[in-house]
């Protein structure tokens, strides 16, 4: 999977938020935002090709954390950002 | 903003709204758009949108017509056509240095909405923006009423204007929202939509209110990424397909959201929709 180069994130007023134009029946602009950890992982892996350890060995290697809790974070990331349609296969 | 070309400025003059807009000879513009009609001119006009990447197209309630908004290099060019009036076309091209070339049009509708985007293509990187709204002032400030189209911004600024004493109209469709580094101010401009309300005057921005409709009237404060939702599909939609603009829209939209109470109210067509946005928005009185 990857994130869809085509998002970006911008800051606002001190928050990193991301604009999803509407797509076909949708009405209004989605605007998803990032917390500190979310901003890492898509600095991180922005621009590659990764599954959900490549993201896993990410949060491991900066946070204090277990794999178990990791892994479960990473999860739910892809799952909310897939539904974003900010991550594509 | 000068346009210069054949039957100008007198053609303008004859376009509802323009002509309050207008200010002496000489006193300093920072655009300027030519309108031509002289085959050289023609012929780069038609060089350029052939050249250009589509950014987006769209329909425009106007004569069957429909735009296409392109990129070309450092150019953007906007282009008119209608499904009634065969190959005849209009096509304008702004340039990085606040120059513009617009082919002449004997179709005022036309003329209006070219003028509309070129406008926008040249103020939001100056940090100004068209903004769709129904715009009330109240004892010196304005309070604007987004919503998606249908939902009643202009039947809510009537219940200002029928229930509230000294409120007026500044600008039913499209104010210009002008954000500075005290305040956020609103502009009238020549284009009001549907309601001839041209006011060549500004007014600090007391609120900006999301509506929606509802069976009930409730109004609540919207944080920062609530507010940056319901502010930013109110701004001119085309310019979302470019990423450039995106930038610009969305940094004049965080400077808005610094000083300006942005506010989500559900309502019923009603008096009381209106003083509850009031009583909200400027306390009780």
């Amino acid at each position: 999977m990857k994130i869809d180069n085509t998002y970006k994130v911008r800051q606002v007023a001190g928050e990193s938020l991301v604009l999803v134009q509407p797509r076909q029946g949708e009405e209004m602009t989605k605007v998803v935002a990032l917390n500190e950890t979310s901003v890492f992982l898509w600095d991180s892996l922005v621009d590659k090709d990764f599954v959900v350890d490549d993201a896993v060995a990410l949060l491991l290697e900066r946070y204090d954390v277990d794999r178990e809790t990791a892994t479960r974070d990473v999860e739910r990331w892809v799952e909310l950002m897939r539904g974003a349609g900010i991550i594509v296969d | 903003m000068r346009v210069e070309g054949p039957g100008m400025p007198g053609l303008l003059r004859e376009v509802p709204g323009f002509g309050v807009f207008e200010v002496e000879e000489g006193a300093g513009y920072d655009w300027t758009i030519r309108m031509t009609d002289e085959a050289g001119d023609a012929t780069m006009l038609e060089e350029a949108r052939r050249r250009s990447s589509v950014l987006h197209s769209f329909d425009l309630e106007i004569d069957h017509s429909h735009c296409c908004l392109g990129r070309d290099g450092e150019s953007y060019t906007v282009c008119i056509w209608s499904d009634l009036r065969g190959s005849d076309r209009l096509t304008a091209v702004c340039r990085p240095d606040g120059t513009a070339l617009m082919s002449a049009t004997d179709n005022m509708g036309w003329l209006r909405f070219a003028l509309w985007m070129v406008f926008t293509l040249f103020a939001t990187p100056k940090g100004m923006t068209p903004i769709h709204a129904s715009t009330v002032v109240w004892h010196g400030k304005a309070v604007l009423c987004l919503g998606e189209s249908g939902t009643g911004k202009s039947t809510h600024t009537r219940l200002w204007l029928d229930n509230i004493e000294g409120s007026r109209l500044l600008n039913d469709d499209s104010p210009i929202l002008c954000p500075t580094a005290a305040e956020t101010m609103v502009y009238g401009s020549p284009w009001s939509g549907k309601t001839p309300c041209y006011h060549n005057v500004g007014a600090p921005v007391a609120a900006i209110v999301r509506l929606s409709q509802a069976p009930y009237n409730k109004i609540e404060r919207l944080g920062t990424i609530q507010a940056l939702g319901a502010l930013y599909p109110s701004c001119p939609p085309a310019l979302a397909y470019d990423s450039g603009y995106t930038d610009h829209v969305v940094a004049l939209l965080g400077n808005v959201i610094q000083h300006t109470p942005i506010y989500h109210l559900e309502c019923l067509p009603d008096k009381d929709a209106a003083t509850l946005c009031r009583d909200t928005v400027f306390g009780k009185v």
